[in-house]
């Protein structure tokens, strides 16, 4: 996720807003336009065959509505749907197109036909008055009814691929990604949907324009019943092959997609719900197949919020279905590639990213570092304390007014896919866990809104480490290189130090790092250890200590022996990075130059430093560990 | 010596040189471009005819209440706005397309840092078309009075969505263009601020209203025109008033042309940009020149260099809209290339250690029993209660029942009111919630 982060706190990751654009986007275009077009071009075709005008001026009528709503609203929301993604996934959206960019071409060129034989149905009906006229504005209608289906019939192919890609996560070919598994079932699914929903759209529209004719109307309930009927099974047809495809993994996602964590246990429930949503339908339709002139027009209303009500769910099931992945297999919703997961992890996220204040954590910038973690890997589609929120999450599971462990939290966090199906391996290192951690402890603690970059700008994180090179470029090459240039850890340096440890520092500082309470100081969460600077460090370690100290503003009166005589600069350098990079710290490594340098600086020395002599050498005094 | 680095550091650290996304083009980039300079063009046409044919039918029904013959006009207008505006918007697709897949990190980056004003798009345009219906199809209802007050307002409105919504647009298309800018930017209205949205909006308004116009004299000259539909009007008196009208603003651009110009940023000025912008500006010359012309012709003969106009004006825009791109080319060169290396870097990085760490990118065959634990260890604590029971507890109901642990965690139900709900783990598969049954039963002995 490479891209300035667009956030919107309280509302979950854009999801939201995405989700409503697209299902008004949905819910107008399946009746309106490939519903209805082919229904009401067959009223026409009809009322011109059985010379019954006042059915194709019905025809008309109901047009001018769907001409209206589609041109506005129904193309509008197509285009917000490619806007919204846009500002909330743009690693997603934007793969898409480069995969998918000849499909979305020819849908585009579809688009302009439909967008053209709309405006000619429309503008040209009441021009057409000839026989001839007549039969070639029917053609019109038709040709617009196809094209319509096809613009369907190709974004459906991005959709499906979008779950489950099929050969093209081997192959990486267009073709493939088009054809894939899902693509017939749930275009046979949508078709039908569409002539079920497009029917009792034109019915209910019809009835205020047919006040007080009830042949009229009986004429039109009766056929709009076929079409319903026979929509409706075709759609449950289609409908089981679909769900035959989905992805196993996926399934076990859906009590989750369909009804929220909180309501799973009611997923036998909303099948029944289903199961009544299709008999409403079926009702409705038989019933207009014998007492038509019996349907009031608000019964229809019952059968239309229903398949609102059912496809908006489907939808957002649909779409939740797929998590954690945003393209399946390949790429998930936080924008991290599956390839790119275990590098991220040993790494780190910050490592990489562009629009974080920190890259890379450190005692003094846990909490800072923290947010720029929750920014990068749970944004898209947590907030923090709104809808979706995390500190809701962790309420729910250890308790609102009950603390919470640290640990606890860090784990869960590194095993949370595996409980949770549908969210993303966490994609950073420990101790960017551990400072997300720290981030959700203080905003628990002072809830403050989280702001996206739209309205706080951009942060660039500022070089810390000894660079080496001269532009953000080289900078990047050095890490890849893992040249010296900071924040790079050398793992021979780190094997090196830790054997130095073993041997000669264990006894009292302890394997903890934690030393021995009244007699030998901690080393973990030291300000001493964590210093920016290691040359308070370097200087004990050649001489040693003697005499009160304090650590953590907590005193210790002992004796440190030096060991300058019997470890080399190599080994100092390499213990003290050892003991700068455990036990969760970040700070950075020591090099045996800088060793030397001091051990050349200091050469006269032989007795060990008092504590006012290393008082000059700062240490990291914004973070007294607790007691 | 470390603070210098530091220092220069942090300001060319401000420019973001992000990683690209790891998909190849699906087109040579050449080819994107020439696209998208094409249906960029083709997409504009059609904006300013609906921008333009929105200000003048509004300002024509203003004139329309002291004559009625302007009304008439206007209504002519109103019916070629709502047909432009469709197209206007279905052709946006396809230069979208290619800006999104050629300029991907700058396109989407300066969408996100104005973020609020480009999801609002979607609700600003569809309330302009809406009104553009609504002004249209209550024409002849609300003639009179109040109701033509009322109507006349609705086209205000319009026209001023009209206004709006190109700005941001053109904050979008500005933003992109500058990333080295981007740190100063919190959010829409601090990006009108940087690079030069202001001379570029004047130029599009300039440009809206002066092809209209144009436009008007070929859409209301043409012989298939019944000219009956413009009672008080003749065909040549109507071709005058759009050849004035188009005159007016194109004689302003060679203000707002240069004022453009020279207020862009230097980084992308070239040589090559003031040539290609100076041999538009050229023909801009004859066109205008010709356009003088017309207005002036008799009525037999006005009209007669209308195509000659309208060729030569489609090479100005043609030289105008590449223009553009040398100069987005050349601002973007050092970028472009920047985000290339490090996107090369890191890919190569990736690769290496995927290299070294081949048994990272598949789940390893069997697991342990304790590394399956660990799933359930985030929710089960030893003894105490963390998010779900502790193991003691566990362990004293399901005591010597490891199948029925294994039942549970596939489908776990809802027993206890006061404790969160538990996810399934049927995705483990019955073998390893076997042996993690086995090993929580173990644990707790």
């Amino acid at each position: 996720m490479d891209f300035p982060p667009y956030y919107i706190d309280h509302i979950a990751g854009g999801r939201l807003i995405i989700g409503l654009i697209a299902s008004i986007h949905v819910l107008i275009n399946h009746p309106l336009a490939v519903g209805a077009y082919p229904i009401l071009t067959w009223m026409e075709w009809w009322a011109h065959k059985h010379n019954r005008p006042d059915i194709d001026r019905l025809a008309y009528r109901i047009t001018a509505v769907v001409f209206i709503v589609t041109t506005t609203v129904g193309a509008l929301t197509g285009v917000g749907i490619w806007v919204s993604t846009s500002v909330f996934a743009p690693f997603g959206i934007g793969s898409l197109l480069r995969v998918f960019f000849w499909g979305w071409f020819a849908e585009w060129l579809v688009f302009i036909s439909e967008v053209c034989l709309i405006m000619w149905w429309f503008l040209s009906w009441k021009k057409a008055q000839t026989p001839e006229q007549k039969k070639k504005h029917i053609r019109i209608g038709i040709a617009l009814s196809v094209m319509s289906w096809f613009t369907m019939a190709l974004i459906v192919a991005v959709l499906g691929f979008m779950m489950k890609p099929g050969d093209w996560s081997q192959t990486r070919a267009f073709i493939d990604a088009m054809v894939n598994p899902l693509y017939l079932p749930q275009l046979g699914f949508r078709t039908f949907f569409a002539l079920m929903t497009g029917a009792v759209f034109v019915w209910f529209c019809s009835f205020f324009y047919t006040k007080g004719q009830t042949q009229m109307r009986q004429w039109l309930v009766y056929r709009l019943s076929h079409f319903t009927l026979v929509g409706m099974l075709l759609t449950l047809i289609f409908g089981l092959w679909y769900w035959q495809n989905v992805p196993d993994a996926m399934k076990a996602n859906s009590s989750v997609a369909v009804l929220t964590q909180e309501f799973m246990g009611w997923y036998d429930k909303f099948s029944v719900l289903l199961g009544w949503t299709l008999i409403s339908f079926l009702v409705i339709a038989v019933a207009g197949l014998s007492f038509a002139n019996m349907i009031p027009r608000w019964a229809l209303l019952i059968p239309s919020f229903m398949g609102i009500w059912l496809l908006g769910h489907f939808e957002r099931a649909r779409e939740f279905m797929r998590k954690p992945w945003v393209i399946g297999d390949y790429m998930y919703s936080n924008g991290v590639r599956k390839d790119e997961l275990a590098f991220l992890q040993s790494e780190g996220i910050l490592k990489h990213a562009t629009y974080v204040a920190h890259r890379e954590v450190t005692l003094e910038n846990k909490i800072e570092a923290g947010k720029d973690v929750f920014m990068i890997a749970c944004s898209r589609c947590h907030s923090t304390t709104g809808m979706n929120g995390v500190l809701e999450k962790f309420a729910i599971m250890y308790g609102a007014d009950k603390p919470w462990d640290d640990g606890a939290m860090t784990s869960f966090m590194a095993n949370m896919h595996q409980t949770r199906t549908f969210m993303p391996p966490f994609p950073g290192n420990t101790s960017e866990a551990e400072a997300l951690v720290a981030y959700l402890q203080d905003l628990r603690k002072h809830r403050e809104p989280l702001e996206g970059a739209q309205t706080a700008g951009i942060r660039l994180a500022k070089l810390t480490m000894q660079p080496v090179v001269a532009s953000p470029i080289a900078f990047d090459t050095a890490i890849a290189e893992g040249k010296d240039a900071a924040p790079a850890v050398d793992p021979k340096m780190i094997e090196t130090g830790k054997a130095v440890y073993a041997q000669t520092c264990v006894a009292c500082h302890q394997p903890t790092g934690l030393g021995v309470p009244g007699a030998f100081p901690p080393l973990k969460d030291s300000d001493w250890v964590m210093a920016e600077d290691p040359e308070r460090l370097i200087r004990v370690l050649l001489h040693g200590l003697m005499g009160p100290i304090e650590v953590n503003g907590i005193p210790y009166s002992s004796a440190m022996p030096g060991q300058g005589m019997t470890l080399k600069d190599e080994q100092i350098a390499a213990v003290l990075s050892y003991i700068r990079h455990e036990w969760g710290h970040g700070a950075s490594p020591v090099d045996a130059e800088t060793v030397k340098a001091v051990r050349e600086i200091e050469g006269a020395r032989v007795t060990p430093w008092t504590f006012e002599e290393l008082k000059k050498f700062p240490t990291n005094t914004a973070n007294a560990a607790p007691n | 010596m470390n603070a210098f680095f530091l220092n220069s550091m942090q300001t060319l650290a401000s420019t973001p040189v992000p990683r690209d996304l790891a998909l190849p083009l699906p087109v040579p980039e050449w080819a994107l471009k020439a696209m998208l300079v094409l249906f960029f063009l083709v997409h504009i046409f059609f904006v300013n005819l609906m921008v333009g044919g929105s200000f003048i039918s509004v300002f024509l029904e203003w004139m329309g209440l002291k004559n009625r013959k302007w009304d008439v006009m206007a209504y002519e207008i109103a019916k070629t706005v709502t047909v432009n505006k469709s197209l206007a918007v279905v052709m946006g697709i396809g230069p979208l397309l290619c800006i999104n897949l050629v300029y991907t990190l700058q396109w989407y980056g300066a969408n996100s840092l104005t973020g609020h004003a480009w999801l609002l798009i979607v609700p600003t345009v569809t309330s302009a078309f809406l009104l553009a219906y609504l002004h249209k199809y209550t024409w002849h209802r609300w003639e009179t009075g109040a109701l033509k007050n009322l109507h006349l307002a609705i086209g205000v409105l319009m026209a001023l969505h009209f206004l709006f919504i190109p700005l941001i647009f053109l904050a979008n298309v500005n933003l992109m263009l500058f990333p080295s800018e981007w740190e100063k930017v919190k959010g829409f209205f601090s990006s009108l601020q940087i690079g030069n949205v202001f001379p570029r909006y004047l130029h599009f308004l300039l440009a809206s209203t002066a092809l209209a116009a144009l436009f008007m004299v070929g859409w209301f000259g043409r012989k298939g025109y019944d000219m009956t539909s413009l009672p008080g009007f003749s065909r040549a008196e109507v071709k005058r008033i759009f050849y004035r009208a188009a005159t007016i603003p194109t004689m302003t651009q060679f203000l707002a042309g240069p004022l453009l110009l020279f207020t862009l940023p230097q980084v992308g000025i070239t040589n090559k940009l003031y040539a290609i912008i100076f041999s538009g500006a050229a023909l801009g010359g004859i066109v205008l020149w010709l356009l003088l012309k017309e207005t002036k012709a008799s009525d037999q003969c006005i009209g007669n260099r209308y195509i000659t106009i309208c060729i030569l004006f489609s090479f100005v825009v043609l030289g105008m809209g590449s223009g553009r791109h040398v100069y987005r080319e050349a601002a973007l060169a050092v970028h472009k290339a920047a985000v290339k290396e490090r996107t090369a870097n890191y890919e190569k990085a990736l690769a290496e250690f995927r290299m070294n760490h081949p048994d990272t990118m598949e789940a390893p065959a069997v697991q342990s029993a304790e590394t399956l634990f660990s799933s359930c260890a985030a929710c089960h604590a030893p003894k105490t209660r963390l998010v779900g029971p502790s193991l003691a507890e566990i362990a004293q109901i399901y005591a010597d029942d490891p199948a029925g642990i294994v039942t549970w965690a596939r489908a776990p139900g809802k027993k206890r009111p006061d404790f969160p709900p538990m996810p399934a783990f049927g995705h483990l598969g019955d073998d390893s919630l076997r042996k993690i049954a086995e090993y929580m039963l173990e644990q707790a002995k």
